[in-house]
């Protein structure tokens, strides 16, 4: 019998039964309690500690899983969806135990392009690798959004967890991307949202295409970490991919000079991403996992993506950003700006992993530890919040690594500093700098997403008591025996 | 065989893909090997960086720069990828104060100076390939 640290899971039916059970649902080829297939469901590479699961079960369609949420419900048993295991704060180890759907295995099947309407139409477990394959081959003519992860990361959590992407400049947070989606609620009722919501029965492909204008129920799954039910389907937004598109790589000298340098392109409302990291992350691209900034150095490089439907609006956009490049070095700014497909040459092509996405990015990957403080974050604070945090790695000799984007034109930014570790080794300095990284960055009004339950846990501290009954109330009204991965959000 | 010091400043890594770039090669190992010069290469807005060729070794050194070089070179990153891409030539860029040289009289140096960094950069800019990940199979 597991015991867990907030109640005994099995009071009200033994494990042997629920393994039967689940067998009956999804049958025994999907359905695992053997240790050996259940550890790798009960970590990830971030400091959040690990909990194993009790059942780990692969489902093919929706059916079973209402079949499987009515029985969970009814047994107070918990949930925790998993696509990848590839997120950075904890979100699917199954914090009171219970059953693991993994979405990944045979929910991956993208359902549907719609060309007019420019949306697919997802499983949970399609991979950014599957998707852009899929675009590539078949609809050459759109585009996806794809962040600094591997492609086997997958898209649905992305874009319900309020991801950013390489288009994020343009269309702002992944979560205002969603049409439409399809949840089984706590009872194991089937509900679709989004325009998708006329028809008694299965919804048409073709109705995918908004999320507005009826009341918005989006939002009780977008960002609740898997709390309020499982997505089954998602409709995410595609873009026309447009055929000039180039890079440009800002190198910019003083470090909260990189503040206004991204904001001020933000704000030219011709580029489709900016993305800034800290100089030293640049070399740990290029296999120096230690690096050491020395004098005379950028403190920052920032990349700035750039597209045209046709070759003079591609070339009116470049002008304008090499303008605004110009204006802002008029400011006593310190910034140079190159084309990046001609400076990776010269540097090292190794720097491209970052522009041809979805990649597994080597800084990211290689130690065996990775967890971040990422937030959105108040651009007006960058100034103050680049130098601190940066003397915070330095005090803990630690390679400063500051990733920025620019969201939506400049209405708000993402500010993450990210830390490597070697898992058993450094655990305990890279968690007190972290500590210290993330108290920070609160004060100064950071708001973390994807968030470990110990940051959650500092939040609720400063978080408006209103805010936190509403929440509490919804919770417990669409989730009223809180099976949906307990936990998080300190649920 | 020549050996050339894998960079850790952003400098030494552009000069190390350049001069790395062609380093198995015969032509370019006659050009190098006891060459035993001592150029300066100052890139404006970074920092100068000073190019040891010492017997089969290029190396690197941005602390310490030996105050007697053998040849110093300044210019700013546009003119050093627009030399790269062909988009000026060398002789138009020194006349047109781009490309500063000190030592300028040291003809056989600076002859020099221009096949093995110059081609070297003109090469690495012209190879068509992109593939970072096939770059060092050897590697991780």
């Amino acid at each position: 019998m597991t015991e867990t640290k907030e109640r005994n899971l099995y009071e009200k039916i033994s494990k042997e039964d629920v393994y039967k059970k689940l067998e009956g649902i999804f049958g025994s080829q999907n359905v695992t309690d053997k240790s050996v297939d259940l550890y790798p469901y009960s970590y990830d590479m971030t400091e959040c500690e690990p909990h194993m699961p009790d059942f780990v079960v692969i489902p093919e369609n929706s059916a079973q899983l209402i079949e499987l949420v009515k029985f969970c419900n009814q047994n107070l048993l918990p949930i925790v969806p998993y696509i990848s295991g590839n997120n950075v704060g904890g979100l699917t180890i199954p914090e009171h135990g219970g059953i693991v759907v993994d979405f990944g295995k045979k929910m991956n099947k993208i359902l549907y392009i719609n060309e007019n309407m420019m949306y697919a139409l997802l499983e949970p477990g399609v991979t950014f690798g599957d998707l852009k394959k899929h675009l590539d081959e078949n609809f050459p003519h759109l585009r996806y959004s794809y962040p600094f992860a591997p492609p086997y990361a997958g898209v649905v959590g992305n874009v319900i967890l309020s991801g950013m992407n390489n288009l994020s400049c343009k269309i702002g947070s992944m979560g205002d991307s969603i049409n439409g989606l399809e949840v089984i609620t706590a009872d194991g009722e089937l509900a679709r949202v989004g325009s998708c919501f006329y028809g008694k029965e299965e919804a048409d492909n073709d109705s995918w295409w908004s999320r507005y204008p009826m009341p918005d129920l989006m939002g009780l799954f977008i960002n609740w970490q898997g709390m309020t039910g499982l997505v089954t389907k998602c409709a995410v937004q595609l873009w026309p991919n447009p055929p000039f598109k180039k890079t440009y790589l800002g190198v910019v000298f003083g470090l909260p000079d990189i503040g206004p340098v991204i904001r001020e392109v933000g704000r030219t409302e011709v580029v489709d991403d900016i993305s800034a990291v800290s100089i030293e992350v640049v070399k740990m691209t290029i296999e120096l996992p230690e690096p050491k900034k020395i004098p005379g150095e950028p403190d920052f490089a920032a990349l700035f993506s750039i597209s045209g439907k046709t070759e003079s609006l591609f070339k009116a956009k470049a002008e304008y950003l090499k303008q605004t490049v110009e204006d802002l070095k008029k400011q006593g700014i310190k910034i140079l700006l190159v084309d990046v497909d001609e400076f990776s040459k010269l540097f090292s092509l190794r720097v491209r992993c970052h522009l041809d996405l979805p990649a597994v990015i080597l800084s990211l990957v290689e130690y065996s530890g990775l967890t971040w403080f990422g937030s959105y974050a108040p651009t007006h604070k960058l100034e103050k919040l680049i130098p601190k945090v940066n003397d915070l790695f330095l005090k803990y000799d630690v390679p400063p690594f500051i990733y920025m984007k620019i969201m939506k034109h400049a209405h708000y930014g993402i500010f993450r500093p990210i830390l490597r570790y070697k898992k058993f080794k450094d655990e305990e300095k890279i968690h007190s700098l972290l500590n210290d990284i993330a108290e920070f960055c609160i004060a100064e009004g950071c708001i973390p997403y994807k968030t470990p339950i110990w940051m959650t846990d500092k939040m609720r501290e400063i978080i408006n008591p209103g805010w936190l009954h509403l929440f509490e109330k919804i919770k417990k009204c669409i989730d009223p025996n809180n099976i949906f991965n307990p936990g998080r959000w300190n649920t | 065989m020549i050996s050339v010091q894998k960079g850790e400043d952003l400098l030494s890594i552009s000069l190390s893909t350049i001069l790395s770039y062609r380093k198995d090669k015969p032509e370019f190992q006659k050009l190098v090997v006891d060459w035993n010069k001592k150029i300066l290469i100052d890139i404006e807005d970074f920092y100068p960086i000073e190019v040891v060729f010492d017997r089969d070794e290029i190396k690197f050194k941005v602390r310490d720069i030996d105050k007697k070089v053998d040849l110093k070179v300044k210019m700013n990153i546009y003119t050093l990828l627009d030399l790269s891409y062909g988009r000026l030539g060398p002789i138009k860029a020194v006349l047109k104060r781009k490309l500063r040289i000190k030592g300028l009289f040291k003809v056989r140096i600076l002859l020099k100076f221009i096949k093995i960094f110059l081609k070297s950069m003109q090469m690495v800019a012209a190879d068509p390939n992109n593939k970072y990940y096939e770059l060092n199979k050897e590697t991780r």
